[in-house]
């Protein structure tokens, strides 16, 4: 199924601001194994956004007019651009917007790129997801 | 800014690499560390009742892996400037004590502008490419 391309350059702002606290930081390092010292000095693993890029992508996603199946999709790609580390005690918001839709040999794809801010309205980073709903033919 | 300096590295340097035998439990500590609580990647049977040979890794997970071997090289979480991965092959991790092995390299492949470095990332399992073009950008002294 074909995704809505009236969906496209649509943007979400985050309703709420994530405080990032050390439980996080400390969870999200040791589940991937990364020791590093900047975790013990309180800042976050190079993917750690993703861990709220994702839920501020649901607002978009899970839109039943968009004809995202969820049964069938995958991670294509992910990239960071990073401004600034991200670090215990930060409040970020995210603006999410879809950048691409398109269909290609009978597959979905769908890329949404968050742009984090701090508190400050300093730039913290830019999140691009690219999802992909496998066709069924 | 790492303390690597830019004049003392060539490229075709290889970084240290890494290797993670991914176990069932890994994925279930990711999960609640990223909130990714996607079924496929927990739930044996919905992952095959979706066509899968049996749950897989999230692919952030074998992101983060690949990412340790630059961090772990630079000491500096200042030096990166971009990380960005295409996801080509699932790491499928059935449930048994062995788990499923990937080795993680990385290769400096090209020196930049203003001491930034071009670093490409590999992840193999049993010779299968779990990832496609990956690439961290670093900054140097």
């Amino acid at each position: 199924m074909a995704l809505n391309q009236a969906f496209l350059n649509r943007s979400y702002p985050s309703k709420e601001t994530y405080k990032v606290t050390k439980d996080q930081i400390d969870d999200f390092a040791k589940s991937i194994g990364d020791s590093n010292f900047y975790v013990s000095d309180g800042f976050a693993s190079p993917t750690f956004l993703i861990s709220i890029q994702m839920g501020a992508m649901q607002v978009a996603l899970f839109d039943p007019e968009l004809g995202l199946d969820w049964n069938k999709v995958v991670h294509g790609e992910q990239s960071f651009e990073y401004k600034k580390p991200v670090q215990v005690g930060d409040e970020l918001s995210f603006i999410s917007t879809i950048e691409d839709i398109k269909t290609k040999v009978g597959n979905d794809f769908i890329t949404i790129r968050s742009d984090v801010k701090d508190s400050n309205k300093i730039d913290v980073a830019t999140l691009r997801a690219t999802l992909i709903a496998r066709g069924t033919g | 800014m790492s303390n690597i300096r830019f004049e003392d590295v060539e490229v075709g340097f290889e970084l240290p690499k890494l290797t993670h035998t991914y176990k069932r439990q890994d994925l279930v500590d990711y999960a609640n560390a990223s909130g990714d609580k996607n079924r496929i990647h927990l739930d044996e049977d919905f992952a095959k009742s979706v066509g899968l040979p049996d749950v897989i890794a999230h692919g952030m997970l074998t992101m983060a892996l690949a990412g340790n071997v630059v961090t772990n090289w630079l000491q500096d979480i200042n030096a990166i400037k971009s990380f960005s991965v295409k996801f080509s092959s699932p790491v499928v991790v059935p449930n048994n004590s062995e788990g499923t092995l990937v080795e993680f390299t990385g290769k400096i492949e090209e020196k930049m502008d203003n001491k930034q470095i071009k670093i490409g990332l590999e992840a193999r399992s049993q010779g299968i490419k779990v990832l496609g073009r990956s690439v961290v950008v670093a900054q140097l002294s």
